[in-house]
């Protein structure tokens, strides 16, 4: 048994903090987090321009064998696009152009490892 | 965010137009073709997208729909990959629209941004003309052949990024077309020589007025008589490819898939051997949605081999009676009615039955009566009325094999066979081979010994108004191949040792 031991809410909320501070940082500004519905939830919706972003955000407890990434199957994609078209259709955001990335966030004992996919998908 | 690109789909020997049109819009990024797309272009997605990745270009992260006008006529294959990839481009911003109207793109991408070749060159270049397109950007692969039609200037290029750069004019790559007639002159003979066959004098003979009257030619003989043998040198006696020739030829070949990478024209006459396990498809053309060629047609101006001829399947050698006839193949699906030109010598070999050893001296064949006449019966009559001139190949004994000379080589007799054919187009302005029944009578110019002397051959047995034809046509080829106007009673009797008697007997 590790000392800190977090819950998976717990894991989860770190990662997403780290996603979003790597994202202020790179000049994004956060629109929502969490934004949700019954059909599903947006983990974060930022916009630079005219780019809009929606991030997916995987976080997991060090070690990590698997790409945290990966978690986001098709399945999962299907569900996110869908939750995306209705935040287009009910928030009617102004956008040139808009993608999904996909954030994986390792919560170590001495901090968290934040990857990003661009358009995942 | 909206962008149109002229390419093309393939329809048989034709190129058919078909606008690309790519609009972008506000949405979730996506990638969407429509406008009947085979699934094999909907696979294209897949390619462009990385293609273009990989050349170090934006993908745009918006939903792009691709059309793929008319919408009524299935697009299939490949080559719509570069016209798509340049269209997304230049809705993207990357390149202004109106650049790309004076070009026609076609071209397979492969995942790193090259340019991999595509059937049917030629077809696009002949069309890009008819349009009024003056550029055409393909394959570097395919420039060589696609620049085989005047009026259309011709771009290889190597990738997708080349590609890019002849539309900004950054580079030049304008293919220069080769030069058809010095190409054909340096190719002139080649291949195996006639002098490397031992004795065989009638089937070479038999071959000879084949190769000058345009006749197709049965052979029949045991194993390892020299049939593939002689076959094989029947190309280096015919005459060397016109331009005309090699161009149909090469549009063959192109739209078949059969040129290699860099080849601007077929310069040797074709020689195509299908195995007996073809099938219909295979030999005649065929496919399904869209079909291509077959071996019949890929021998166009040259020779179609079939050995062990009753092997093939019956429908494999009924099918060949209507090109054999009229020398091109039509080809008809739900979509489109396509029309292969087949004009080809066929030359056909035969175990003169199963076991091979009939009519061998000192051999005995095990063959039964039913036996062989169910093998001989594989050949329609039909078919055989077709062939004009039938030959037995006797196998040589060791004696004959080891004392004979050298016999003729290719040359000598390429250029007796030239000769006859100038006689032949003189008159008839078609080989003998092709002459109409009624023609050939005129041609022969029978005096009243003539005539006499053939009542009396045909009498001992039935003879078809056709098949007196068919004697008379290789009558008249003989008599072309001697230099005579007039066919006599010597060259009837040549004729008459090339009748149906080796088959049917």
């Amino acid at each position: 048994m590790r000392k800190n031991l977090q819950s998976r809410s717990d894991v989860q909320k770190v990662g997403e903090d780290a996603a979003a501070a790597r994202l202020v940082a790179e000049g994004w500004t956060v629109l929502h987090r969490n934004w949700s519905l019954r059909l599903g939830e947006l983990d974060i919706v930022a916009r630079r321009d005219g780019c809009l972003v929606f991030v997916e955000v995987k976080a997991r407890r060090a070690p990590v064998y698997v790409d945290p990434a990966l978690g986001v199957d098709w399945r999962k994609q299907r569900q996110l696009r869908r939750v995306a078209e209705a935040y287009l259709a009910l928030e009617k955001p102004v956008f040139t152009e808009c993608r999904f990335d996909v954030v994986g966030v390792v919560v170590g004992p001495n901090g968290v490892e934040v990857t990003r996919i661009e358009a995942a998908f | 965010m909206f962008a149109k690109v002229s390419s093309i789909a393939l329809i048989g020997m034709e190129a058919r137009p078909v606008e690309v049109e790519v609009a972008l819009d506000q949405h979730l990024p996506d990638f969407q073709i429509v406008g009947l797309p085979s699934a094999g272009v909907r696979e294209s997605r897949q390619r462009v997208r990385a293609a273009v990745v990989n050349s170090k270009k934006a993908w745009p992260n918006q939903r792009i729909t691709a059309n793929l006008a008319p919408g009524d006529l299935r697009k299939e294959g490949s080559l719509l990959d570069l016209p798509l990839a340049m269209g997304v481009l230049a809705a993207s911003g990357l390149l202004e629209p109106e650049a790309l109207r004076p070009f026609l793109f076609l071209g397979e991408l492969a995942l790193d941004g090259t340019l991999r070749p595509v059937r049917g060159a030629i077809a696009a270049a002949l069309a890009a003309r008819e349009l009024g397109v003056r550029r055409l950007v393909l394959p570097k692969a395919n420039a060589p052949e696609a620049a085989l039609v005047p009026g259309v200037e011709v771009s290889g290029a190597a990738s997708l990024t080349e590609a890019l750069a002849i539309v900004d004019g950054t580079v030049d790559a304008v293919t220069t077309p080769p030069l058809i007639g010095e190409l054909l002159a340096r190719a002139a003979a080649g291949g195996p020589d006639l002098s490397e066959v031992r004795g065989q004098a009638l089937a070479r003979r038999a071959l000879e007025i084949a190769a000058a009257g345009g006749h197709n030619l049965l052979m029949v003989g045991p194993p390892g008589s020299g049939k593939t043998m002689l076959a094989r040198r029947l190309p280096g006696i015919l005459p060397p490819l016109s331009v005309e020739e090699a161009l149909e030829v090469t549009h063959v070949w192109s739209v078949a898939g059969l040129l290699s990478a860099g080849e601007s024209v077929v310069t040797a006459r074709p020689f195509r051997a299908p195995h007996h396990h073809a099938s219909a498809a295979a030999v005649i053309g065929g496919g399904s949605p869209m079909p291509r060629p077959g071996e019949v047609s890929v021998a166009s101006h040259g020779v179609l081999f079939l050995d062990e001829v009753p092997l093939f399947g019956g429908a494999v050698l009924d099918g060949l009676r209507q090109p054999l006839e009229d020398g091109f193949v039509t080809i008809a699906r739900r979509g489109a009615t396509v029309r292969f030109p087949a004009r080809t010598a066929l030359v056909a070999a035969a175990n003169p039955c199963l076991c091979g050893r009939r009519s061998q001296g000192g051999q005995t064949c095990t063959c039964s009566a039913g036996r062989l006449e169910a093998y001989r019966g594989r050949l329609s009559g039909p078919l055989l009325d077709r062939i004009d001139l039938q030959v037995e190949v006797a196998a040589l004994s060791e004696e004959e094999l080891l004392q004979m000379e050298p016999s003729e080589p290719s040359g000598v007799v390429r250029a007796r066979v030239l000769e006859a054919r100038r006689a032949q187009l003189r008159r008839t302005e078609s080989l003998n081979g092709a002459v109409a029944g009624t023609d050939i009578e005129d041609a022969c110019c029978l005096d009243a010994g003539s005539r006499a002397f053939l009542r009396s051959a045909l009498a001992d047995q039935y003879a078809s108004a056709r098949a007196f034809h068919r004697l008379l046509r290789v009558a008249r080829t003989i008599a072309d191949l001697d230099g005579a106007e007039v066919v006599g009673e010597a060259q009837i009797a040549e004729a008459l040792q090339f009748r149906r008697m080796v088959w049917q007997a």
